[in-house]
C-alpha cells in the first residue's frame, strides 16, 4: 500500500433507473462511489468485512453487498438500491409499508439493506416461512429490532397472517 | 393515573405509526456520513498496535509527498491546544490524564489514537495513515483486572500510583450478622461478568467545520448526550461552549457507548480549526469495537448469600472488580450506578459490596444498554439461583417469594431507593405463561437420554430510569451534580403549524413520534399535524445540561419537558383567542387546529389566525397580551431528587423502575456444546405506555443484545493485548437465524412519581444473559458444574457437562 | 502465532551466526531495503512483505539477542501505520556432511489491524517471509564472502 498512483477509470452505471457518469479510482468500492458521489443514502456501511448488509443493493438484478464490489467492476451494469422502491407519487411499496405497519425499524440504518434482501426473497419464488425467513435475512445484521417485526413485516407482505404490534389490536376495535 | 396533563388522550397511549419511518424506509434519511458537505477533507487516526508502549519517534514525513495529503495532528500539539478531560475519581486517580490523541508519551491500549491525519478524500486520508511511522517500545500490559490490582503489576497511569480508579465499600445492613445466623449460607469464590458492548450498526461518524469568522466548531453526527459532550470539549479546547454547536440528524444507534464522542470529536476539531477545512471522521467497525466504548467487565469475588430455612433471602455480599479498561471516560460513575438496584427485583435487608474500578491496557469501558446495574442484578440472579438449585428450592417459588411484592410499593431498598410500582409476581406468572412452563418441564423430562437437554430459566430485572444525577457524589463528593432536567421547546410558526423539539437524541426508540402523540393531545391535533424536529441542535434551546438519550428515561424526562412546553403554549394561545373571542382564557379549549369558547363553538379562531395576529398584527391585542406572548413555549422538566446521604450513602437514586421479567427454554447438544433456544418470553412493565408498538420494540432489542451477548458477542483480548474481535467476523452479533421468535406480554403499573405515569424504558436490565445462564444450569443439573460466567459459548458449556467447577461453590450451612 | 520452518545452505555455522547483525549481507535480501545500524547497535531497515492486500513496507528493528555456532536469537519488530508484527526468532544451525541444516522457530504477534481482520491470511504471509529473508540471507552471504 505504497502512494498507489491510482489509475482512473471512466465509468457509466444505470442506478435506479437513471444513466450515471462517472471516473473511479482502480480502488474506488461501488458503495463509495454510490453514496459519495451520487449522494445515494440507500446503500450504508456498517462493517469492513462483509458481514453486516448494510450496504446491499442488487447488481443487474443479482443481490449484492455493495462493498464487496470495486466501482470499475459496475461499469455498464444496472443497480438499484432502496430509493427506487417506493412508488412514483412517492407512496411506499407493499413492503416498506408492512414494515412501518410492524415495526421493522428502529434507528433505521440497516433498513435500506434488509428492505433489498427482503426484495430479493420475495421476488426469488422461494416458499416463505417463518424460517425461510430468517435464513434469507442472515446476512443483514441489525442491532435495533431483534429482527422479530423485521421478520413479520417481511411475512406480512407475503400474504401472511401475522401478529400485530402490540396495541395495534386494541386500535383496529375502537 | 389519568392524563391529567393532556386535553384529550385521543392519541398518547396508543399503538401509532412512527413519524420517522417514511423517510427511513425511502433512503431519505441523512445519517452522520451522508451529510454533503462542500470542500470536505477526511481524517483517519492511526492506532496502536500495542497494548502498552512507550512512544519512540513519530515519522510523518513519507506523507507529505503523497497527493491529497492535508495535514496531520500529533500528540505534542494536542498537548499545547488541550488540557486533558475532566475525570470524575477523586485522587489520586485524578491525575489521569486523558487527551484525543495518546497523552504522556504512552499508548495504553490497542486501538488508541496516536496521529490524526487528514487527506481531501477517505483514500487519500487512509493512504497517507499508511505511511505514517510511530516507533514504539513495548511496555508490560496487564489485561487481567486481576492481575491488575497485584502490587508488582505494570501501572497503566504512572502518575496515579496503582491500576486502582476507584475504591469504595458500600454496607447496608449488617450482613456480617445474617451470614452468622442464618440457617443456609452459599459461597462463591468467583464469578465474571464479560466484556461486550452493543455495537450499534452505525459507527461514530463527527463532521466538523470550523466558521473563523465567528470562531465557532460546528459539528454534526449523532450525538447521543449533546451538552456533556459540548461541556467536556469546551472545557479541554478552553473554547467557550456556546462557540460549539452540535446538530444530530438521524442517528443509527448508541445504547449509550456513544457518549465517549467527544474524544475523536476534539481531535477532529483541532484539525478543522488548523487546516481551515471542514473536517470528517468515519469510524470504521474495526474502530468501533476497539474504542467505540465496552460494556463493564466484572470480577465478583467471595460472594456470600444469607438464606433462611424457609427460602428467605436476607442478603450478600461480596467484592467487585471492575474491569474499565485504559481511560474512565464516564467511569467510575459505573462504581455507584449499579446501587440504583441494589436489593434487584428481592426484599434484600443486608448488601455489603466492596467495590473497586481497575484500569487495565484494554478499550475503554462506556456505558452499554443496563449499564452497571446489569452485572450486579446478573450477581444476584446468578446466586439465587444457584442458591435454589444448591438447598433444593423450586427456583419459580424461590423468586417469587422474594420477589418485592406487590403491596409493598413505593418499596424502599437497603440504600434509600424507592421502587416506585410494579407487580413482579403477575410478570413472572405471564412470562412462564408465554413458554407453556408445564409443557416445557414435560419436553425437558422426555429429553433425558436424547442426547439433547433441555433447561428452563428465569431473568428477573429492574430497568432503573432517571437518574438523580447526585449520586456522582457518592464517588466524589466534589462533584457538582444533582437531581435531573429535560429541556423542550413547542412553538408556533407564522402560519399556524406547530414546531416541536426535545433535548433527548433519539437513535432509534421515536421520540418523534411519541412527542408529536402528546403534543397533538394537548393542542387537539393529530400527530401527522405536529412538526418534530429530527434529530437534535443545541442552538435550539430546547436542551439541558443533562439533556440526551441515555439512563432510560426518556418517557419521563423528555416527555415531562414537551408536556410543561406545550402547556405554556396553550397558556398563549388561550390568551390571544380570549381577547379576540371575548372571554376568559380558561373558558378557551382547543379542537381541531381551533381555539374556541368551550360550549359555544361558534365563537371559535383558528390556529392560522392566533399565529398570524401574535406574529403580523400584535396591535389587534391588549398590550399586556402582545407583550407577553410569542407563541414559543419552551420549558424544563425537573425530577423531584434531593442529594443522597454521602456519609451513609443513602438516597433515592433513580425515580422509576420499569421491569423486565423473562423465562426462556433451550436446548444444550451435549456432544457439540450447542445451545439452541425453543421458546422465549418477554413481561415488560414500564407503567402507562405512550406507544405500546414501540414499547414492544425496545423490549425485541433489548432481548436479542442479551441473547446475543449471552451466547455470542465477547471482546476478549489474548496474553498479548489485543482484541480478538475487532470485526463482524469475529465478534458474531446475532442474526436473525441465530434466533428464536420472541413472545411478548405486558403489566401494567403505573408510576406514581411521573407525569403521565410511564416509566423510562428500553435499557433492558439485560433480563437474557440471567435467564440464559439460570436455563444453561437447569438444563445441565446436579451432576455438571455450576454457571459461573455469564458468556457461555460451546466450549464452556461442554466444560459444565464435565462438571468442574464444584469446589468453587460451597453450601456451608 | 509458532511458526517454524527448515532449510540446507552451503554457508557454515559460523558464517550463519553472524549474518544478523550485518548490515551488508541483508542488504542484499530482495525484501529489505535502507539498511542501517541504529544507536543500539540494532539493524533498521524497511521490509516490504508481500501480500494479498499489496505490498507493506514495515519499518523494522533486528536485534540479535545471542547467537553462537549452534544458536541464535533474533527479535524482529515492524510497524507501520497501525500493522505490528513482533517475531521472535530462533535458529539453530546443524552442520551436515556437505552443508548447513537450518531450522527455525518463530514467535510471531501481529498487532493492530493484523490481529484484526488479516489475522486469516497472518500465517502463510509471516512463513513465507520469515523463509525467504533467511534463505536469501544464507545464500547472499556465500557471494559475499
Ligand atoms: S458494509 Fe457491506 S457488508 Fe457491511
Ligand atoms: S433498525 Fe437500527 S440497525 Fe436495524
Amino acid at each position: 500500500m505504497t502512494q498507489p498512483q491510482d489509475e482512473m477509470l471512466p465509468i457509466s452505471v444505470t442506478v435506479d433507473g437513471r444513466l450515471e457518469t462517472g471516473q473511479v479510482s482502480s480502488r474506488t468500492l461501488l458503495v463509495h462511489w454510490l453514496r459519495d458521489d451520487l449522494d445515494k443514502r440507500g446503500p450504508k456501511i456498517g462493517c469492513d468485512t462483509g458481514n453486516c448488509g448494510a450496504c446491499t443493493i442488487r447488481w443487474d438484478g443479482l443481490l449484492v453487498k455493495s462493498c464487496m464490489v470495486l466501482a470499475a467492476q459496475a461499469d455498464d451494469t444496472r443497480v438499484e438500491t432502496a430509493a427506487s422502491l417506493a412508488h412514483d407519487d412517492g407512496s411506499l411499496n407493499d413492503l416498506q409499508a408492512c414494515f412501518k405497519e410492524h415495526h421493522g425499524l428502529q434507528c433505521g440504518y440497516c433498513t435500506s439493506g434488509m428492505l433489498m434482501t427482503a426484495t430479493d426473497l420475495l421476488e426469488s419464488g422461494e416458499e416463505i416461512t417463518e424460517h425461510s425467513v430468517r435464513r434469507g435475512l442472515k446476512g443483514n445484521i441489525c442491532r435495533c429490532t431483534g429482527y422479530e417485526n423485521i421478520v413479520r413485516a417481511v411475512r406480512a407482505a407475503a400474504g401472511h397472517d401475522v401478529e400485530k404490534p402490540h396495541g395495534a389490536a386494541e386500535e383496529v376495535a375502537s | 393515573m389519568t392524563m391529567q396533563d393532556t386535553a384529550t388522550s385521543t392519541w398518547t397511549g396508543k399503538t401509532v405509526p412512527r413519524k420517522e419511518d417514511d423517510r427511513l424506509l425511502k433512503a431519505q434519511g441523512e445519517f452522520g456520513d451522508d451529510t454533503p458537505i462542500a470542500h470536505l477533507g477526511h481524517v483517519v487516526f492511526v492506532r496502536s498496535p500495542y497494548a502498552h508502549a512507550r512512544i519512540l519517534d513519530i515519522d510523518v514525513s513519507a506523507a507529505e509527498s503523497l497527493p491529497g495529503y492535508l495535514g496531520c495532528l500529533l500528540p505534542d500539539e494536542v498537548d499545547v491546544l488541550t488540557d486533558g478531560f475532566m475525570e470524575l475519581q477523586p485522587a489520586p486517580a485524578d491525575a489521569e490524564v486523558d487527551k484525543c490523541l495518546a497523552a504522556g508519551g504512552k499508548v495504553r491500549f490497542v486501538g488508541e489514537p496516536v496521529v490524526a491525519v487528514a487527506g481531501t478524500s477517505r483514500q487519500a486520508a487512509r493512504d497517507v495513515a499508511a505511511t505514517v511511522v510511530v516507533d514504539y517500545e513495548p511496555l508490560p500490559h496487564v489485561v487481567d483486572a486481576r492481575r491488575a490490582v497485584e502490587p508488582e503489576a505494570p501501572q497503566v497511569h504512572d502518575e496515579i500510583g496503582s491500576n486502582v480508579a476507584w475504591d469504595g465499600v458500600y454496607d447496608w445492613g449488617d450482613i456480617d450478622a445474617a451470614l452468622k445466623s442464618a440457617d443456609h449460607v452459599i459461597e462463591v469464590d468467583e464469578l465474571h461478568f464479560h466484556r461486550f458492548s452493543s455495537t450499534p450498526l452505525e459507527c461514530s461518524v463527527v463532521t466538523v467545520s470550523y466558521d473563523a469568522g465567528i470562531d465557532t466548531f460546528n459539528l454534526i453526527g449523532g450525538c447521543a448526550m449533546p451538552q456533556i459532550t459540548t461541556l467536556m470539549m469546551a472545557a479541554a479546547m478552553r473554547h467557550p461552549a456556546e462557540k460549539i454547536r452540535i446538530v444530530s440528524k438521524d442517528f443509527g444507534g448508541s445504547f449509550g457507548v456513544k457518549i465517549g464522542m467527544y474524544v475523536p470529536a476534539t481531535a477532529v476539531a483541532l484539525l478543522s480549526r488548523k487546516l481551515g477545512r471542514p473536517m470528517r471522521w468515519t469510524e470504521t467497525r474495526t474502530e468501533h469495537h476497539w474504542m467505540g466504548g465496552h460494556g463493564n467487565e466484572r470480577w465478583f469475588h467471595n460472594v456470600k448469600m444469607a438464606v433462611t430455612s424457609e427460602g428467605r433471602v436476607l442478603g450478600l455480599s461480596y467484592d467487585a472488580l471492575d474491569d474499565v479498561g485504559a481511560y474512565t471516560r464516564y467511569e467510575p460513575l459505573g462504581a455507584v450506578i449499579w446501587t440504583q438496584v441494589a436489593n434487584a427485583c428481592y426484599q434484600l435487608q443486608h448488601l455489603k459490596v466492596h467495590y473497586r474500578s481497575i484500569y487495565t491496557n484494554k478499550g475503554p469501558v462506556h456505558p452499554n444498554r443496563g449499564y452497571s446495574r446489569l452485572q450486579h442484578m446478573w450477581l444476584v440472579e446468578r446466586m439465587m439461583d444457584i442458591a435454589a438449585h444448591r438447598l433444593g428450592f423450586d427456583p419459580v417459588q424461590f423468586r417469587l417469594q422474594n420477589y418485592v411484592q406487590p403491596e409493598q410499593y413505593p418499596y424502599e431498598t437497603v440504600n434509600g431507593c424507592v421502587y416506585d410500582s410494579g407487580n413482579l409476581p403477575l410478570s413472572l406468572e405471564k412470562a412462564l405463561d408465554l413458554i407453556e412452563y408445564d409443557d416445557a418441564r414435560r419436553l425437558q423430562r422426555e429429553s433425558a437420554g436424547t442426547g439433547k437437554r433441555i433447561g428452563i430459566g428465569i431473568g428477573s430485572t429492574l430497568d432503573s430510569g432517571t437518574n438523580n444525577f447526585g449520586q456522582a457524589r457518592l464517588i466524589n463528593q466534589f462533584l457538582p451534580f444533582s437531581g435531573n432536567t429535560e429541556g423542550g421547546l413547542v412553538r408556533m410558526g407564522v402560519d399556524g403549524s406547530v414546531y416541536t423539539v426535545t433535548g433527548g437524541v433519539a437513535f432509534g426508540q421515536g421520540h418523534e413520534t411519541t412527542v408529536a402523540q402528546v403534543v397533538a393531545d394537548m393542542l387537539g391535533l393529530t400527530p401527522d399535524e405536529i412538526i418534530t424536529h429530527r434529530g437534535s441542535d443545541s442552538a435550539l434551546s430546547a436542551q439541558t445540561g443533562f439533556s440526551g438519550s441515555y439512563a432510560s428515561q426518556f418517557a419521563v424526562t423528555g416527555i415531562g419537558a414537551i408536556l410543561n412546553a406545550t402547556r405554556k403554549l396553550v397558556r398563549e394561545i388561550q390568551l390571544v383567542a380570549a381577547s379576540i373571542l371575548g372571554a376568559t382564557p380558561e373558558e378557551i379549549v382547543l379542537e381541531g387546529g381551533h381555539a374556541l369558547v368551550l360550549g359555544d363553538p361558534e365563537r371559535a379562531l383558528p390556529f392560522a389566525a392566533v399565529a398570524g395576529i401574535v406574529h403580523f398584527s400584535p396591535a389587534d391585542l391588549p398590550a399586556e397580551v402582545a407583550d407577553e406572548v410569542g407563541l414559543v413555549g419552551r420549558a424544563v422538566y425537573r425530577a423531584p431528587f434531593e442529594i443522597p446521604d454521602l456519609e451513609r450513602k443513602r438516597g433515592n437514586l433513580t425515580l422509576t423502575y420499569a421491569s423486565q421479567i423473562h423465562a426462556c427454554v433451550l436446548e444444550i447438544d451435549e456432544e457439540t456444546g450447542e445451545v439452541k433456544i425453543l421458546r422465549y418470553g418477554m413481561v415488560d412493565d414500564c407503567g402507562t405506555p405512550i406507544n405500546p408498538m414501540i414499547i414492544q420494540g425496545q423490549v425485541h432489542g433489548a432481548t436479542v443484545h442479551g441473547i446475543s451477548a449471552a451466547l455470542f458477542e465477547h471482546f476478549a483480548y489474548d496474553d498479548d493485548g489485543q482484541l480478538l474481535a475487532a470485526n463482524f467476523y469475529d465478534y458474531h452479533a446475532a442474526t436473525a437465524l441465530d434466533l428464536p421468535s420472541l413472545r411478548y406480554d405486558s403489566v401494567v403499573s403505573p408510576s406514581p412519581f411521573t407525569p403521565i405515569g410511564a416509566k423510562g424504558m428500553g435499557e433492558g436490565g439485560g433480563a437474557p444473559l440471567h435467564a440464559i445462564a439460570a436455563a444453561i444450569q437447569d438444563a445441565v443439573g446436579g451432576d455438571g458444574g455450576v454457571v459461573l460466567e455469564s458468556f457461555n459459548p460451546p466450549e464452556r458449556i461442554l466444560g459444565l457437562l464435565n462438571g468442574g467447577t464444584e469446589s468453587t461453590v460451597r453450601v456451608l450451612r | 502465532m509458532k511458526l517454524s520452518g527448515t532449510f540446507t545452505t552451503q554457508a557454515s555455522p559460523a558464517q550463519l551466526a553472524r549474518l544478523s547483525t550485518e548490515p551488508r549481507q541483508l542488504e542484499q535480501v530482495t525484501s529489505l531495503r535502507d539498511v542501517a545500524v541504529d544507536a543500539h547497535g540494532h539493524i533498521r531497515a524497511i521490509f516490504t512483505a508481500a501480500t494479498p492486500l499489496g505490498a507493506i513496507p514495515l519499518t523494522t528493528t533486528i536485534a540479535t539477542d545471542r547467537a553462537d555456532e549452534s544458536s541464535s536469537r533474533v527479535l524482529v519488530r515492524g510497524t507501520r501505520g497501525q500493522h505490528r508484527v513482533d517475531v521472535t526468532l530462533e535458529i539453530s544451525y546443524q552442520p551436515t556432511a556437505t552443508a548447513t541444516q537450518v531450522s527455525w522457530h518463530a514467535d510471531v504477534r501481529l498487532g493492530g489491524t493484523g490481529a484484526s481482520v488479516a489475522q486469516r491470511v497472518a500465517h502463510d504471509i509471516a512463513r513465507n517471509a520469515i523463509d525467504g529473508v533467511l534463505q536469501q540471507a544464507a545464500g547472499q552471504h556465500l557471494t559475499l564472502t
